[in-house]
């Protein structure tokens, strides 16, 4: 018999039954969590549904992390519906400036590796670094799962992706997302569940954080780190994909406007003015991010006619990255220090760029109107190669900035 | 069994419009009733549409469609427009699952199905098929999972749950 994938044994645990990629199954799921975004349609479902109170609500996490602080009467009610309905079911909630579903929920212990779970927002894969099957849903599939503890689901066909070697000093788990959102394109590992092999690789958890993150990009259903101690165990396995990235040979990468799939080296298009910098999100919000910027804009400042927002992706980051002394550092250099949580990103806190201007950020997507307004120009980067930008006033190689 | 019939009008999408691109996360915190939130549907859309969807429209979309955000609104947003169906080359999983969850019939075929205006005749069971009256055209679709024609049968998966309620763990026949 054909030897498991990581996915197939995670669903025939949740699922009580031997399934293969290819099967539907009805699976219990550990844990689901709602963010602000998702909250107003996930707790009318819930209602319809009959789950006023969950049979299980320590395993359900709410989030305030895309409006935060309440930008308006309309989130602030939002809000109050979030915190009244833990109150009275005990769920889980993650108030404003605690941070992103996707950083936070992990540091309060809430989300563990090998569990399956789901989250209303597509970047619930982020937590595949861990070694958790996490994946984005809907209001409707987030709302089953929180009354009922089931949900249905595809088992998917497995990919591989080997990591080797170390990064370069001034690059990021980011430059390698981005490269690989170039050569995945939107539908590269489509459907698949891609398994992150590093045990060849020297990678710090942020950066494989990144990686696992940008598998949203590729249409991934997931994307999960296989532990050293498993690997053995998966000898023989099939993949209906197989991927090798050498880390060391990975440059900083940009990707272009409208889209986070047009990427390049960020040499080729160095001199690019640029007007805003943001460095946060769940893309690119980590202690490793905050200190890859701060690392490029030590006793630097932020160019004139140039402005940068920073938002650490959680409150436990903030707390490490003021005791490192890395939001002095932004901070001395000129940096607006926003609150946890996921900024401008989508275009539904503050931070919204002008019409006509150019906009670098750390985030995850680039599409035409993402940050709030479509008359702007957003290109993503590391951490590392905005605070170039940021500094320089225009694109720059962050290699060139840091040691030049 | 359960088959739908659908019926409308085709209107043409290109490749990778993202859930973006169907509706803005601005607007959908700033506007929260999905029948007035419908009148941004496609705003962003680097090459604006000649004519604003309407209500019978059978959209048929290129590669990568919605792909992006897993918010259901995306599903919510058309299905309010008055959207029949969607037809894609591809399509986002994310999308797709919220597309049979909220009872949306999404069809794939990996070829081209229509031009703007032809109307279009659905047949959303487990061996899909379009016909296209006005090219006197048939088309196979990618097969239909067996799930999705359940559960657009039942009105989406909500209503499917407080009818049948959810099964226990195990594979679905």
């Amino acid at each position: 018999m054909a030897v498991e994938s990581l996915v197939e044994r995670i669903m025939s645990r949740q699922c009580g039954a031997q399934c293969r990629a290819g099967d539907y199954v009805v699976a219990r799921v550990d844990r689901v969590y709602i963010t602000d975004a998702s909250a107003p349609s996930v707790l009318d479902r819930m209602e319809q549904l009959g789950g006023g109170r969950p049979a299980h609500p320590d395993r359900i996490a709410l989030v305030m992390d895309h409006y935060v602080p309440a930008p308006s009467p309309g989130v602030a009610e939002v809000h109050r519906r979030m915190r009244d309905f833990s109150r009275r079911t005990g769920c889980h909630l993650s108030t404003e400036g605690g941070g992103i579903c996707h950083q936070v929920l992990g540091e309060q212990g809430f989300i563990r590796p090998g569990e399956l779970v789901v989250g209303a927002d597509s970047h619930t894969v982020t937590y595949g670094a861990y070694g958790t099957l996490a994946l984005g849903v809907g209001s409707t599939d987030a709302a089953v799962a929180a009354v009922t503890g089931r949900l249905w689901f595809r088992v998917p066909d497995s990919a591989r992706l080997r990591l080797r070697d170390a990064l370069q000093a001034g690059c990021s788990g980011r430059d390698v997302a981005l490269k690989l959102n170039g050569s995945m394109g939107p539908s590269g590992a489509d459907y698949l569940c891609v398994e992150l092999w590093t045990g060849e690789a020297d990678i710090e958890p942020d950066h494989l954080s990144a990686v696992a993150n940008a598998s949203a990009e590729w249409g991934a259903k997931a994307a999960v780190s296989v532990r050293e101690e498993d690997a053995a165990s998966f000898e023989g396995a099939t993949y209906a994909a197989e991927w090798d990235v050498d880390l060391a040979s990975v440059e900083p990468f940009i990707a272009l406007p409208h889209s986070p799939h047009r990427t390049v080296p960020v040499r080729e298009v160095r001199g690019r003015p640029v007007q805003l910098c943001f460095v946060g999100t769940c893309a690119g919000g980590t202690l490793g991010d905050l200190r890859g910027a701060a690392n490029v804009l030590r006793d630097a400042k932020v160019a004139p006619d140039t402005r940068l927002l920073v938002a650490p992706a959680s409150r436990g980051i903030y707390a490490r990255a003021l005791r490192e002394g890395l939001i002095d550092v932004l901070h001395a250099a000129g940096a607006v220090i926003l609150p946890a949580g996921c900024g401008p990103c989508c275009g539904t806190a503050n931070g919204v760029p002008a019409a006509g201007e150019t906009v670098i950020s750390t985030a995850c997507r680039n599409y035409r109107g993402r940050m709030g307004n479509a008359e702007a120009e957003i290109y993503l980067a590391s951490a590392e190669t905005v605070a170039a930008a940021a500094a320089s006033g225009c694109i720059e190689d962050p290699r060139e900035v840091w040691y030049g | 069994m359960n088959a739908r019939h659908i019926e409308g009008r085709a209107r043409l999408l290109p490749d990778a419009v993202n859930t973006d691109y169907i509706i803005s996360s601005r607007r959908k915190r700033q506007i929260p009733e999905m029948s007035r939130l419908a009148g941004y549907i496609f705003e962003d859309l680097p090459q604006p549409l000649d004519e604003p969807v309407s209500p019978g429209d059978i959209l048929v979309a290129g590669e990568d469609f919605a792909c992006g955000s897993a918010m259901e609104a995306a599903v919510d947003v058309l299905i309010a427009s008055g959207v029949r169906a969607v037809i894609a080359r591809s399509a986002a999983r994310t999308f797709h699952r919220n597309a049979i969850n909220g009872g949306l019939p999404l069809l794939i075929a990996h070829r081209d199905v229509a031009d703007e205006g032809d109307i279009l005749q659905i047949c959303y069971a487990a061996d899909g098929e379009i016909y296209n009256a006005t090219r006197h055209e048939r088309v196979r679709t990618v097969p239909v999972p067996d799930l999705a024609v359940r559960l657009a049968a039942a009105g989406g998966l909500i209503k499917y749950c407080r009818r049948e309620g959810m099964p226990p763990p195990g594979l679905l026949p």
